[in-house]
């Protein structure tokens, strides 16, 4: 068991995901927090300062890059961590990405839940 | 009697000369030379002329020696058989040539015949020497030839007795001067001194021949022959120049005003072979001088043509008379004396042909000298050897500009098939951005089901990982829902990939007549099952009494009606999705409405397009792919007469209104025949 349980924020605006990656998440130890949309994850952002943001890109309203650049833009958390996790495979959209501090770039469909765990837990420690 | 020795073999040279002969006889000709040189030896013996007394009104008669009598008989051998080449040469020569010929021949045979009578007393025969005044007739015939017929050029003959005349005067002009001054100095030509002096005065003396030699021509041309040093120069300068032009009008201008002002002529001009039209036609390249009232009456001159074609010489209207006299037919006749009049009437004297090769290519048309004087030979050489050129330049310049025409048409063509190619390449870069956006989105739709069926599945898989039951059972769920998802987007993606390659075409077997209201009672149930999930009341309005038949693919009929109610539900939030059912004017109308979303205005006219999804369609669902209505145009235009219209309002809804002729003849008729 870790010391300090970790806060994870999931942005996805689809109810399966979020229940996968949820149960995934909390069955192995960490502490779980999902917004179904951007305007929500932006406010839970701010609230909850997470150890790190799952962020989806193609989302209702407004896309996960928006989400980024607006996380980014505020001082309060303008620092968090944040993994870009989609299925969309736009090489502009992993570079805008990029540009705005995201961490990594990791394509849902090829990234089964446990293996994700694995990723994040990489940036956690660091 | 020591010049008419030489008689005979310098009128046999001539006549070599004028026969063409002369390469020939060169041998004999010089050997010739020798016997009748040693006559001339022999003319100072009494061999030759034994003595001379008075005979008759004569005060000294010279009376002949023993050589006299062999000599006589060479003399008139000499004669004889000259005048037998001329007289040959004069039958099988035509045109100008004969005419020549025949003065010299005729001149010749008179002056011979009177110049012969002075052998009469030389053997005592009483016949005086009456008719030696006959040899005069010769220099005249021969004159008449030289300046009628253009037997040679006179002129040059004159040039060229000055320049060698003076080259004499001058050389012997520096010995005297030479052996004089040694005189002078030495006091003796051949004084050892002088022998030195001379390694100085030889190469000075070379040295100023050359000079002077060069001089006199100069001087030669400028007073004898004022034309001939401009003509070399001519020729020169305009050879250069038709090297470096390329331009047709140019060339033809530099000609035109060369020739003119060279010859110093009242006229002249340049027509060129129109080869377009047939019969030959020429077409006015340029003119100078000549009368315009009087047009150019050579333009359709075919006959001046052939003449052309078959004799590659110039046409002086000088020589229109024997021409006519020497024509073998009466058409020819007629025809040179057509020609004669049509150059009178310009006011032309001289046609020479514009060659390139073997090829004519045009005419050059010259009027007379401002001089008045007739065209010497020389002119016509110079001018031979001008058109020549010209014909070579003027047809390269054609070449040239066919080229540099075809050229700029090819340059036409290769912009125009660039813009053209350019245009096709945005369309296909447009097509490419559209497609791969597709593709982006087509692997996001079909991804994201995958990732949740693959996750949860590894999830249940896992093996120290207990999920409880009620999980379990939200996954099993969610699994069999995005399953259906993924079936569902594969769908789609293949129906829009098999209509986008060609005309979409249903084939004519698989129309059957169909109820539409069976139909869309079979779409209710899932329909109605979605919507009550959604809080959406969807609703089918039965007709009164039941619709006619209408011919369709029952498979694409279902597809395009429960698409249409999908998203009549998927783009509500509120309210209600009713479908209704009529028959009118021979049409079956099936409506959609929904109090959905709405479609904006700006996004209607391209909703039936690829890939197209509607703004505000996007931000309400994001999963859609943008092919669905695609599909939907495709399959009803492929029903002959089916339509799809639609009505709506931004947030306030939207009416699809799909409609089919009813069933009247054989089902086939109604597939759209692949064209």
């Amino acid at each position: 068991m870790l010391n300090k349980k970790y806060k994870i924020l999931l942005i996805e605006d689809d109810a399966d995901q979020i229940l996968m990656y949820q149960t995934k998440f909390e069955k192995d130890g960490y502490e779980f927090i999902s917004a179904n949309n951007g305007t929500k994850g932006l406010e839970l952002a701010k609230k909850e300062k997470p150890d790190i943001i799952l962020l989806d890109i193609v989302m209702d309203e407004m896309d996960g890059i928006e989400v980024l650049k607006r996380i980014r833009a505020d001082e309060e958390t303008s620092d968090l961590k944040v993994i870009l996790l989609t299925n969309l495979v736009v090489k502009e959209k992993i570079d805008e990405g990029k540009k705005f501090g995201a961490l990594d770039y990791i394509i849902k469909s090829q990234v089964e839940p446990s293996n994700l765990v694995k990723r994040v837990r990489k940036f956690l420690k660091n | 009697m020591a010049g008419a020795i030489f008689i005979p073999v310098t009128y046999f040279n001539f006549v070599l000369v004028l026969t063409d002969l002369f390469q020939k006889r060169k041998k004999f000709l010089i050997f010739s030379y020798f016997i009748f040189f040693a006559f001339f030896l022999s003319n100072f013996t009494p061999l030759f002329v034994n003595r001379i007394e008075p005979l008759y009104s004569f005060e000294f008669w010279p009376l002949p020696g023993p050589a006299f009598h062999i000599f006589l008989v060479i003399w008139f051998a000499y004669v004889i058989y000259s005048t037998f080449l001329l007289f040959q040469k004069y039958k099988l020569s035509q045109g100008i040539k004969k005419e020549q010929l025949k003065y010299v021949f005729i001149g010749m045979v008179i002056g011979f015949a009177g110049g012969s009578t002075n052998y009469f007393l030389w053997y005592k025969i009483p016949i005086p020497p009456f008719a030696n005044i006959l040899v005069s007739v010769y220099v005249g015939a021969i004159a008449y030839a030289i300046i009628r017929y253009r037997l040679m050029d006179i002129r040059i003959i004159v040039r060229k007795i000055f320049i060698y005349f003076g080259v004499a005067v001058f050389t012997y002009g520096i010995f005297y001067l030479v052996a004089w001054s040694y005189a002078q100095i030495f006091g003796n030509v051949f004084a050892i001194s002088g022998y030195l002096a001379g390694i100085f005065i030889a190469p000075a003396f070379v040295f100023s021949f050359d000079k002077f030699n060069k001089w006199l021509r100069v001087i030669a041309n400028k007073y004898f022959f004022a034309s001939l040093s401009n003509y070399q120069g001519t020729i020169t300068r305009l050879s250069e120049e038709l090297n470096y032009l390329t331009d047709l009008d140019q060339i033809i201008n530099s000609i035109v005003d060369t020739i003119k002002q060279t010859m110093q002529l009242d006229r002249a001009g340049v027509l060129l072979i129109d080869e377009t039209k047939k019969p030959v036609h020429y077409t006015i390249a340029k003119t100078i001088g000549f009368n315009e009232a009087n047009g150019i009456s050579l333009v359709k001159e075919s006959f001046l043509t052939q003449y052309f074609v078959k004799n590659k010489i110039p046409l002086i209207t000088d020589e229109f008379d024997f021409l006519v006299k020497e024509a073998k037919t009466d058409r020819e006749k007629s025809n040179f004396l057509r020609l004669k009049n049509h150059m009178e009437k310009i006011e032309a004297s001289l046609c020479l042909p514009l060659l390139s090769g073997n090829k004519l290519i045009g005419i050059i048309v010259l009027g007379s000298k401002i001089s008045k004087e007739a065209y010497t030979k020389e002119d016509l050489e110079l001018l031979s050897t001008l058109s020549y050129q010209a014909g070579i330049a003027i047809d390269n310049a054609i070449l040239y500009q066919k080229v540099s025409d075809l050229s700029k048409n090819l340059q036409k063509k290769v912009d125009e098939q660039t813009k053209d190619i350019q245009a096709k390449a945005e369309h296909l870069k447009k097509l490419l951005e559209m497609r791969s956006e597709f593709l982006d989105i087509a692997s996001h739709q079909l991804r994201t089901p995958t990732s949740v069926i693959i996750g949860m599945t590894s999830m249940l898989k896992e093996p120290g990982g207990k999920l409880d039951k009620e999980k379990k059972d939200r996954f099993i769920d969610s699994i069999f829902q995005k399953s259906k998802k993924l079936e569902q987007i594969i769908n789609d993606i293949l129906s829009a990939s098999e209509m986008d390659t060609e005309e979409f075409t249903i084939n004519p077997d698989s129309m059957k007549q169909v109820q539409p209201e069976e139909t869309i009672d079979r779409i209710m149930l899932d329909a109605q099952e979605w919507g009550s999930k959604r809080s959406i009341s969807v609703k089918f309005i039965k007709p009164k009494k039941p619709v006619s038949t209408i011919l369709a693919d029952q498979r694409y009929l279902e597809h395009t009606i429960s698409n249409l109610v999908d998203n009549a539900v998927k783009y509500t939030m509120k309210g209600f999705v009713k479908i209704s059912l009529e028959e009118k004017d021979k049409r079956v109308y099936i409506k959609v409405q929904d109090s959905g979303i709405g479609i904006p205005k700006e996004d209607i006219p391209k909703l039936f397009g690829k890939f197209i999804r509607a703004k505000n369609a996007r931000q309400t669902y994001t999963d859609g792919s943008g092919l669905g209505l695609f599909i939907i145009k495709k399959i009803v235009d492929a029903h002959k007469g089916a339509k799809i219209e639609v009505d709506s309002v931004e947030n306030k809804g939207t009416t699809f209104i799909l409609s089919f002729p009813i069933a009247e003849r054989s089902p086939k008729i109604y597939a759209k025949q692949k064209i």
